[in-house]
């Protein structure tokens, strides 16, 4: 598990000198661990909330990824993030509880479950968005197109698509944060 | 929209954050050192201002606010990462309020009871108040606008820090100008000051500064 942690701070670092596929295959490592986290310490609620919180962790990690100093650890600053979201989000679910944030140092991954109806918060946030915001999202995210192609497809320049995205993205986590 | 999408949605987004760090002292201090400035110009620096610097009361004027400000600004930053904790700052925080407590109760062992009322009142209250605080509330909003920026798990205990350094920063220009030097008046009124500010920026920290 140690390692793991370096590797996270190789590919985040690789990151946050541009590089997509580093970015990408953090992420995808981050997921399985958030999963077993927030299974561990909200296994009460359903399986659809707990992949919402999944996301949302995942969403701040996107958009505060600034917030990781290069010469520190990974690891304590994704679980920090994870563990106030979890906190808030079973506070929203009417639970209280305390998360001592070093007993995250033995979970064990876990797999997202075959549920069709996984993390519904996201899409009922997508409807609420602006037209352009939508479809730039679902575009990306559903139809798997790159930031070069966004732009002609929705008359912008590459620059402009690229904040037009940043902004649909940071509308989106609002919502969930302001919506719930 | 399964967390597979979510992922190839995030790591499409190239744009990258803004850095709290040093953003956020320029927010801050600068409106204080602005707002400072023009308050010293309409009021007045006080003219002996060199002994008071050199008096071993005075200089407290300077020293605990001056601790504060530091304290409470390095603790803000900290805390403007996730998993940012600064255990210092808050000794720190905690030494310059014992001290100030000191120096109160030695003064007030000093005079007799009598005299503690008129002590403690002094002659410039209102205007000290108001001008720390007006001054300390100028870089509570500036910081706060970058801070939220950032990605605290505190964001009560972010904006209380950062409203102690606010606070803390306006008392040492405000010092500049202020004559009144009896600890029982500047603990008193400087302290309560300062801590309005806390408060004001924990209140508005947790609205905030929420991630």
């Amino acid at each position: 598990m140690t390692e793991t942690g370096d590797d996270w701070a190789q590919l985040l670092r690789a990151a946050n000198r541009g590089d997509n596929a580093a970015y990408a295959a953090l992420l995808a490592a981050l997921a399985p661990v958030l999963r077993g986290i927030v299974r561990a310490r909200a296994g009460g609620i359903d399986a659809a909330l707990r992949e919402d919180i999944v996301q949302e962790v995942l969403l701040t990690v996107h958009l505060k990824r600034h917030t990781w100093a290069e010469d520190r650890p990974v690891r304590p600053w994704v679980y920090a993030i994870a563990r106030y979201k979890i906190v808030d989000a079973l506070r929203r679910n009417g639970r209280d509880i305390t998360l001592p944030v070093e007993d995250f140092a033995d979970i064990i991954p876990a797999e997202a479950e075959p549920d069709p109806f996984a993390a519904r918060d996201t899409d009922r946030m997508l409807d609420q968005l602006d037209d352009r915001s939508r479809s730039i999202l679902r575009a990306v995210a559903y139809e798997g197109t790159k930031l070069a192609d966004l732009g002609p497809r929705f008359g912008l320049s590459e620059g402009a698509a690229r904040v037009a995205l940043h902004r649909a993205i940071r509308k989106l986590s609002a919502l969930r944060r302001g919506g719930q | 929209m399964n967390t597979e999408d979510l992922i190839a949605l995030l790591a499409t987004d190239t744009r990258p954050g803004r850095a709290v760090v040093p953003d956020v002292l320029f927010a801050a201090l600068g409106p204080i050192l602005v707002s400072g400035s023009v308050l010293l110009m309409v009021l007045g620096i006080r003219p002996d201002l060199m002994s008071a610097v050199l008096s071993p009361i005075a200089v407290w004027k300077w020293l605990l606010p001056g601790l504060l400000a530091a304290a409470g600004i390095a603790l803000a930053l900290a805390l403007s990462r996730p998993e940012g904790r600064l255990r210092r700052a808050w000794l720190v925080i905690l030494t310059a309020t014992v001290l100030g407590a000191g120096l109160f109760t030695i003064r007030a062992v000093i005079l007799p009871p009598a005299d503690w009322i008129a002590a403690i009142r002094g002659q410039t209250l209102l205007v000290c108040l108001a001008s720390i605080s007006t001054i300390g509330l100028t870089g509570l909003v500036g910081g706060l606008a970058i801070l939220r920026r950032g990605a605290t798990t505190r964001p009560g205990l972010s904006g209380l820090a950062l409203g102690l350094g606010s606070g803390g920063a306006a008392a040492l220009l405000y010092a500049l100008h202020c004559n009144e030097d009896d600890p029982m008046f500047f603990v008193t009124w400087y302290g309560s000051a300062i801590l309005a500010v806390g408060l004001i920026g924990a209140i508005s920290g947790r609205r905030l500064l929420k991630m």
